[in-house]
């Protein structure tokens, strides 16, 4: 696979408490160059993407119910229908978990379908949070996603720890085997994003290796610069 | 130990994901039973915590919800809406996370013109307890910020989150009374997981603690713990870093 390929598979994402509008730029100009599917940022990015971007064509995900994603299905769609008329071209939320924990399928099933809807045409990815799940309830879950016409499943949100051998916390982030799982729980009927603490080109290649269709991180561009 | 006037202190907040809705029923009602300062859920769980708050409610335990919360990357028009829910089920107070975008870039006028319209949905009805990220921000940031709510006329303000790297320290917490203490109500949130840290922050200025560990600092039993091998949510024995 060349950089040119890996770009067009590839979101640059800034989900953040940290970043500045500058970042936001940067991003910005980062996916222009290096040619990212799409980003995805934070719903209240969405109007300085639009200005720096000053009309030219870019992918723009918007992140939604982030990051924990307990809401009711009206309230996704609220912000979807929102995100969307503020410029949004793809949508990605978080799924209900505690739901999916719970074994509250229809429930499951209902949120899927009323953001669907709320969607509309656009590409609408859902947010699994593998490293909570059973494999179980990763094959529900995608399978559902499949039914209900879901475009892309995320792997992870990627912003969770988990304490070391000395007790320290570290962020938890994709494995290959979490791309497997919900690689072979779709059946090839909706896309595989990995995501989730993507920090280099070996985990990049490891995760292609194990099934992902798309890959997003916030070092899309230093991965995209160093690939080989 | 046990400590009465420690739970008096406490907020839960059971929303995070690797919780079953078993757990999140059960954190509900003995934070009500324990009189814990306040519960707080996130937007698709206002139903059950009012359902729970008819049977327990103790006169004296506040129900609350999140708001953009940690980031405040939602918009503005997604976080009046979600205020204005929680006025229609009757919460006592939103937890809201503020634009942190706008803030890094210190255009400080949008995080006003913002926090306005919510405290505006809120009607007065709903208490506004706006964060302010000292794990990540500069004094000078949070100072900004708490200028800004102090001038919307809002009386207390959460310290952090506890959901990613960063730990509050006992130094935000008397930079915080000092500056903004006769003005603030200062709860404490961001991986506060010993006591003896925060009865320093008691000593300090800090009111109440926003903590996943309420349970095993007031002396009541363990935390919730998630064991990543059988993927189960159980109370069990403390495992993180102090």
């Amino acid at each position: 696979m060349t950089a040119k390929e890996l770009g067009g598979i590839m979101g640059g994402r800034i989900l953040e408490s940290y970043y500045d509008y500058a970042h936001v730029s940067n991003l910005v100009y980062e996916a222009l160059d290096l040619g990212f599917e799409c980003i995805q940022v934070f719903p209240n990015m969405l109007p300085k993407v639009r200005e720096v971007l000053n009309g030219r064509s870019l992918e723009i995900c918007a992140v939604i119910s982030y990051p924990h994603g307990i809401f009711l299905p009206e309230q996704k769609a609220f912000e979807i229908g929102d995100a969307i008329e503020a410029g949004a071209t793809q949508v990605e939320f978080v799924v209900h978990n505690i739901n999916v924990r719970s074994g509250n399928w229809e429930l499951v099933r209902d949120e899927f379908r009323t953001c669907r809807k709320a969607a509309g045409g656009h590409v609408l990815k859902a947010i699994l949070e593998c490293e909570w799940l059973t494999d179980e309830m990763i094959e529900t879950v995608c399978g559902l996603a499949a039914e209900e016409g879901i475009d892309r499943v995320c792997t992870s949100i990627g912003v969770y720890t988990r304490p070391d051998e000395n007790k320290n916390d570290m962020l938890i982030g994709v494995e290959p085997e979490d791309v497997r799982k919900v690689k072979a729980a779709v059946r090839g009927k909706v896309k595989v994003v990995a995501q989730g603490n993507i920090d280099s080109v070996s985990k990049c290649r490891e995760l292609l290796e194990a099934g992902a269709d798309y890959i997003s991180s916030e070092y899309a561009a230093d991965i995209l610069r160093n690939w080989e | 130990m046990y400590d009465r006037d420690f739970v008096k202190r406490a907020i839960t907040s059971p929303f995070i994901s690797y919780l079953s809705e078993d757990i999140v029923r059960q954190e509900l009602v003995d934070g009500y039973k324990n009189s814990v300062r306040s519960a707080i859920i996130a937007p698709g769980q206002c139903d059950l915590i009012n359902e729970v708050k008819v049977e327990y409610g103790n006169g004296y335990s506040r129900t609350g919800m999140v708001v953009g919360y940690p980031y405040g990357g939602m918009s503005t028009n997604m976080k009046v809406y979600l205020t204005k829910y929680a006025r229609e089920k009757h919460l006592d107070e939103i937890d809201v996370g503020f634009n942190v975008t706008a803030a890094a870039s210190k255009d400080f006028d949008k995080v006003r013109e913002e926090m306005k319209l919510i405290v505006e949905a809120a009607g007065g009805e709903v208490k506004v307890i706006p964060m302010l990220w000292m794990v990540k921000f500069p004094f000078e940031i949070v100072d900004e910020l708490c200028r800004i709510y102090v001038d919307l006329g809002i009386t207390s303000v959460k310290t952090s989150a506890g959901i990613h790297f960063g730990r509050m320290q006992v130094e935000h917490i008397e930079w915080l009374y000092h500056n903004w203490g006769d003005k603030l109500e200062i709860e404490v949130a961001g991986k506060v997981r010993s006591r003896e840290i925060a009865e320093k922050m008691v000593e300090e200025g800090a009111q109440f603690f926003h903590m996943g560990s309420w349970r095993r600092l007031s002396g009541i039993g363990q935390d919730i713990q998630f064991d990543f091998e059988t993927k189960e949510t159980k109370y069990g024995e403390y495992q993180e870093a102090e």
